[in-house]
């Protein structure tokens, strides 16, 4: 029986030792306590002991060796061993490229992404614009490009920065007025505007008026009605809790505040605002088949007869809704269109 | 003074009842703490063992003696230099190699190692990183047994070092004045990490004790059978309600201070060292005793430590085979949930 | 559902009352509880009840008995540890931090140390520097701790009760410029879980967070906002360690803006954490900077023109509320 004479871990961070030299060599006798080698560590210098008696054999590391901790170096066979040819050791490679102890546990830190936005610190500038780079709020920013505002107007027409929720009003009042005297700012976005359409077989709306008319004595405007189903199709995409759908029909121009939360068809009008977040277009009633108008401030649903078939456009900038919130909208709208008692159940 | 030597002196002859299978349990004891630790060194030494790991050899006596004195539900709180405390106290030997190792089958799912070892089946209450710590818990672990009428006794060990801290003087007053069954065992084993106890420790230790009216004894902590019975009679009267206690035993440790620590005679002497691993060694002293009384054979010692070290061989495979704990368990455990 | 006045002493008092009749492992520990009934009397009455075993008054030992509690609570109790002064915080933070928060985890989950932690913050009561801190943030920063800052009596009542029944460590501090306070409270029993935050005021122009007697702060600027047209939401997180961030955030999605008020120092502490939090989570819905009203980082002076001015007021918060609604930029663009 051997036991192993091992380089020895003598310090936390300790990883390998350098042997100074050999106090004992291969063939002699030793004693538990004999001190075998002198080896040196980054912290100081150690004798390392034998542990057991015997005869120092199969010495595989030279002074001036620099050997990972645990590995073995030499054995101490007890009883009188031929004095063998040490085992072959690999070559000591250098220390720089040493790898831990595969029983070490790795302590594997989360990877620490760096700032993923290029942030420069703000440097003070008299025309930001000048730059091209515009302050705003986080806010601002996300609601201007989900209007498909552009800030940069802000900057030409000399607002001073940093741009925040209360000055997109001026923004939309900066971009030109549509013909047919709509009562809100078109922008014309930078890139193609969505355009969906569907068609319905017929739509349920007259006939749910009548329902309703009768059953609740209350009176029941089409419009009111309609505006609460856009209201109810746009609810997943609206920022804001209190949705407001302006609605047109015949030139007159009524907005309803979340008109999908109070029953359908009991919504009460109000001023149309600055800024709705989703326009209602009845056409029904005018000559008009189809239209492709672009994109306006506000995702816009309009609604036009075909003979007996009912044909709805969806039309909104691409920043205003994600394909499939646009998808969504025109399809929950026009399901609740086509029936409304069964959305309401 | 006298009348209480000589009281000591009658119940010390009223324990002398001797018991074979004790002393060999015992003996066994002790060997098991010295192979744990002989195999901990090693793992350490060839980098086998994360961190970094406090010897108790040529403590084992002290380890012994006392938990052998405890029953099961009576509590004990430790130190860094745990291991031989928390094997005494009935942990397994395979378990704790797992603690060391950081393995999920260790005593603390490998989330506590080798300073904060606590085994809560058998009362151990935990090894602790911070010196002294253990006195606070030891007393409110005896606070907490007197108020519920437990009848358990606490047994705070700790060494010459802790001395120093103020924490201990706190609960030894509060411990006198509430009367609580708690014995301080100080271990002193004659250095505070590198410095002698004599340069830290002003005065005689047992006065810090008596100044609170708590009665001190001192005891040869390398004699297990003199350790053993001096903790019975004070676990006894502890249970009584005569406590606290406070208990120096007079040991030394054979290692350094950690594993690390093998330069050491900036500090202590080889000869030091030698004459207390060859005189004062209390495995071989016990050994001695037993077989020159003929309790036991010296093959049967043999035996014993033979069997010892395959167990003990066979513990450190089985941990170096076991896994590590899931990932998920890193962020188990901060907090107690409540069960619904 | 009938309801009385209480003051926050009593509110105490009463809770940790019905909790020792319901559960004898229940005791209370620190110095001069007994017969003292506490100097700020919070546990008048006691003693008379439960008895100088369940009440035991101490030396004037922190770290002693600090540590006696967490060996009692790993073995069967359940202390109530009462620290006269938060201040003193910094005597039993060994006991409180490196034992009893990470008994559970060090171990395994085999060993727990179900304690409480019962004392106070606040300054202006012309105390000086070492009997007027608030600690809060250095405790909620140890894994393991739970911290609970009711700012009522009836928030006091409700929390110490759950902070008594729950296994963990948990520091509860009250004002101690709040113990004659009084608040309605139901006449049944009841406990405020914890992790819930309480909207207080609610409103659309503004959000402020505030904890403990910051809360009676936020109000008041909240009323005199109000009276200008600014529309203040006042959420009270009620403890930060579970913090219910939930409640927070939402409110900030839909107000835009966030003051959070605390008496901890300005820097480093509660209030950076909750408005990291919001940065981190509601950063698109953020219409300027979060703001953030503190103690001066100044040791509390005791000369009470100076003290006055270290810690957060009315006006202060009312202020800031003001420009970030103006859209005043704080630092430049």
């Amino acid at each position: 029986m051997s036991r192993d004479v091992i380089m020895p871990a003598l310090g936390m961070a300790q990883k390998t030792g350098l042997i100074v030299r050999w106090l004992k060599q291969a063939g002699d006798p030793v004693k538990a306590g004999d001190v075998l080698m002198e080896v040196e560590t980054d912290k100081a210098m150690m004798e390392v002991e034998a542990d057991a008696d015997g005869t120092l054999t199969d010495v595989s590391a030279a002074a001036g060796e620099e050997v990972p901790v645990g590995e073995v170096i030499a054995r101490i066979a007890d009883g009188s061993v031929a004095a063998a040819a040490p085992a072959a050791r690999a070559p000591a490679t250098p220390p720089a490229v040493k790898s831990p102890p595969a029983e070490r546990t790795q302590t594997s830190t989360p990877a620490r992404t760096p700032a993923v936005a290029a942030a420069p610190a703000p440097s003070p500038s008299p025309s930001p614009s000048k730059n091209g780079r515009i302050f705003a709020s986080p806010r601002a920013r996300r609601l201007a490009a989900e209007q498909g505002l552009d800030l940069a107007k802000l900057a030409e027409a000399g607002r001073p920065q940093p741009y925040l929720v209360q000055h997109l009003e001026e923004l939309r009042a900066l971009a030109p007025e549509p013909a047919g005297g709509a009562t809100f700012a078109a922008t014309a976005p930078s890139a193609s505007p969505l355009r969906l359409t569907a068609t319905l077989a017929k739509d349920g709306l007259a006939e749910f008026c009548a329902w309703r008319r009768a059953e609740t004595g209350a009176p029941t405007e089409e419009i009111a009605v309609m505006a609460g189903m856009a209201a109810a199709a746009f609810r997943p995409s609206a920022s804001n809790a209190e949705l407001v759908v302006a609605a047109y029909a015949f030139g007159a121009a009524r907005s309803f505040v979340n008109a999908d939360r109070s029953g359908l068809g009991s919504a009460k009008a109000v001023d149309t605002p600055a800024n709705p977040e989703l326009v209602l277009r009845d056409l029904r009633g005018a000559a008009v088949t189809d239209l492709s108008l672009g994109a306006e401030a506000a995702p816009t649903l309009s609604v036009m007869r075909r003979g007996v078939e009912t044909f709805i456009t969806l039309e909104c900038a691409p920043a205003q809704l994600r394909p499939e919130a646009a998808i969504e909208l025109i399809s929950e709208f026009a399901g609740r269109l086509a029936e409304p008692l069964r959305h309401l159940l | 003074m006298s009348s209480m030597i000589d009281t000591k002196r009658a119940t010390e002859a009223a324990w002398e009842t001797p018991n074979s299978d004790e002393y060999l349990r015992m003996y066994r004891q002790m060997a098991r703490i010295r192979a744990f630790e002989d195999n901990a060194n090693q793992l350490y030494l060839s980098a086998k063992m994360p961190g970094l790991t406090h010897m108790s050899s040529g403590q084992e006596a002290v380890a012994v003696g006392v938990c052998s004195a405890l029953e099961n539900d009576d509590k004990i709180t430790s130190t860094h230099r745990g291991h031989g405390h928390c094997l005494a106290k009935g942990a397994e030997i395979k378990l704790m190699f797992c603690e060391l190792l950081g393995k999920v089958d260790g005593y603390c799912r490998g989330k506590g190692g080798s300073m904060h070892i606590a085994d809560q089946a058998h009362g151990n209450l935990g090894a602790n990183a911070i010196v002294g710590a253990g006195a606070g818990i030891a007393t409110g672990a005896a606070f907490s047994a007197k108020r519920l009428g437990t009848k358990a006794v606490a047994v705070c060990f700790f060494g010459d070092g802790a001395l120093g801290q103020g924490l201990v003087y706190e609960v030894m007053n509060m411990a006198a004045l509430w009367k609580l069954p708690v014995i301080y065992a100080c271990e002193n084993n004659l250095y505070g990490e590198y410095t002698k106890v004599d340069e830290m420790a002003a005065g005689p230790i047992t006065a810090r004790a008596e100044a609170f009216g708590i009665e001190a004894h001192v005891v040869d902590g390398q004699d297990v059978l003199a350790v053993n019975r001096i903790t019975r009679q004070l676990v006894d009267r502890a249970r009584r309600g005569e406590g606290p206690f406070f208990l120096q035993l007079n040991t030394y440790r054979f290692h350094g201070h950690h594993v690390g620590d093998i330069n050491r005679d900036y500090y202590r002497t080889k000869e030091e060292e030698t004459f207390w691993k060859t005189e004062r060694d209390p495995i071989l002293l016990f050994g001695h005793w037993l077989v020159a009384e003929k309790i036991v054979g010296l093959e049967q010692l043999q035996a014993i430590e033979a069997e010892v070290k395959v167990e003990t061989e066979e513990a450190v495979a089985y941990a170096q085979a076991a896994p590590y704990p899931p990932l998920e368990e890193v962020t188990m455990h901060v907090f107690v949930e409540k069960a619904a | 559902m009938a309801m009385r006045e209480i003051t926050l002493a009593k509110a105490v008092s009463e809770a940790i009352a019905e909790e020792m009749r319901r559960d004898p492992t229940v005791f209370v520990m620190g110095e001069d509880v007994a017969e003292a009934g506490h100097p700020f009397k919070t546990l008048a009455g006691l003693v008379q009840e439960f008895g100088v075993e369940r009440i035991v008054d101490t030396p004037i030992s922190e770290p002693g008995f600090m540590g006696i509690a967490v060996g009692a609570a790993m073995t069967g109790s359940r202390p109530i540890v009462d620290l006269m002064f938060g201040d003193f915080l910094f005597l039993a933070m060994d006991q409180l931090c490196n034992q009893a928060a990470k008994t559970h985890y060090m171990s395994g989950g085999k060993l727990k140390a179900p304690l409480v932690l019962h004392t106070n913050l606040g300054a202006t009561r012309r105390s000086a520097a070492q009997h007027s801190q608030s600690l809060h943030a250095l405790v909620a920063h140890i894994p393991g701790v739970k911290v609970a800052l009711p700012s009522s009596a009836y928030e006091a009542k409700g929390l110490l009760k759950t902070a008594i029944r729950d296994d963990n460590p948990v520091v509860i501090f009250h004002d101690k410029l709040m113990y004659q306070d009084k608040s309605q409270i139901p006449e049944e029993e009841y406990l405020i879980p914890f992790g819930v935050a309480n909207v207080v005021r609610q409103g659309s122009d503004i959000t402020i967070v505030a904890t403990s007697s910051m809360v009676q702060v936020a109000r008041q600027a909240a009323e005199t906002l109000n009276r200008e047209g600014i529309s203040a939401e006042v959420i009270d997180p009620r403890t930060i360690v579970p913090l219910d961030e939930e409640t927070i955030l939402a409110s900030v999605r839909k107000t835009g803006r966030a003051i959070i008020v605390d008496e901890g120092h300005q820097s480093f502490g509660v209030t950076a954490e909750i408005a990291s939090r919001i940065n981190e989570k509601a950063f698109y819905y953020l219409d300027a900077p979060v703001r953030r009203v503190g103690a001066m980082d100044v040791p509390v002076p005791f000369s009470p023109p100076l003290e006055d001015l270290t810690v957060p007021t009315p006006k202060v918060v009312a202020e800031f509320a003001r420009l970030m609604m103006k859209g005043e930029p704080f630092h430049v663009a």
